[in-house]
């Protein structure tokens, strides 16, 4: 599997699918899954390039995934989406480790470079 | 506060245009909110529970016509009628969603508060009856902010309420003091 591989964690299905056809249109590779189990049971047997994760879902939420990854691997860099404007959401998914936070809707620009930088780390 | 953001993402996210209207604030007791609550057939209302430094909730009231727009705008193809129901859903929450984060955040953000959301849910019943259950407290005095959104013909597009109980009254005060102040207002 492609280590371009974006994987999409929203528990929302209109986010999972404007993700998915946003970024397959743009020739990525795309895995959409629906909560933060799901999302670490795919990093432990695929190969994930760049992650683009919600912070609100019930189970575990996006917050309790970055502390996962930071403790336990594997190194993925992390893009939070969330519809969350608070500027002490912002700074804590950063000391959470995420490399970049976007306020949902995405603004397609932003996003796209946002997952090339990612995806060049 | 937030209400100009509000309105980018649900135009971002339908194809319409939105403004938003100057907030009404008013306090009622649980039964004087059901009769003024805001509700109809036709509309469906997406809740969140707000914590963290105010106790409350924020309800957004929006049409399951405007839902099926923001579908048509995202999808490429017709959805199957089998998964209409749900993506209408999906949609309505995310609405919901986008709408309370950029109106509460920004308010956060202003009046330096941290809050905590839910995710969000489909209510079942009315906005006064979520207040009459005792969600927020026994027979709470209740804080109602409810934003009417239009569209560019001004037809009523749905409403944002939130609902706090008068407890968190005594935090937001103190912070809209000192906000005012910073900002030269008072």
């Amino acid at each position: 599997m492609s280590n371009t591989t974006i994987l999409v964690v929203d528990d929302n299905l209109i986010i999972r699918k404007i993700l998915t056809n946003t970024l397959e249109k743009d020739g990525y590779a795309v895995v959409a899954v629906s909560s933060g189990e799901d999302a670490l049971e795919y990093t432990r047997n695929g190969t994930v390039g760049c992650m683009i994760l919600d912070l609100h879902m019930d189970g575990l939420s996006g917050y309790d995934v970055l502390e996962h990854l930071a403790k336990n691997g594997p190194e993925i860099p992390v893009i939070v989406l969330s519809a969350d404007w608070q500027e002490a959401t912002r700074k804590r998914v950063e000391e959470l480790g995420a490399l970049g936070f976007l306020n949902k809707p995405p603004n397609k620009n932003e996003l796209k470079t946002a997952i090339e930088q990612a995806l060049n780390r | 506060m937030g209400a100009g953001r509000a309105a980018a993402s649900l135009e971002a996210l339908t194809g319409e245009y939105f403004t938003m209207l100057v907030p009404e604030v008013s306090i009622y007791s649980a039964e004087e909110f059901e009769e003024n609550s805001v509700y109809g057939q036709d509309n469906r209302s997406i809740m969140l529970h707000v914590g963290g430094d105010l106790n409350g909730f924020t309800s957004m009231v929006f049409s399951i016509e405007s839902a099926k727009r923001l579908l048509s705008n995202v999808l490429d193809e017709e959805p199957e009628e089998e998964d209409l129901d749900l993506l209408v859903e999906s949609a309505l929450m995310e609405l919901g969603n986008v709408v309370v984060g950029a109106i509460v955040g920004v308010f956060a953000n202003a009046l330096e508060l941290n809050l905590e959301f839910s995710t969000p849910t489909l209510l079942e019943g009315s906005i006064g009856d979520l207040v009459s259950s005792g969600a927020i407290g026994k027979n709470p005095q209740i804080i109602v902010a409810k934003i009417k959104f239009i569209d560019s013909v001004g037809t009523t597009k749905g409403y944002f309420v939130t609902v706090f109980d008068l407890a968190s009254m005594g935090v937001v005060i103190p912070s809209l003091d000192t906000f005012l102040k910073k900002q030269g207002l008072i």
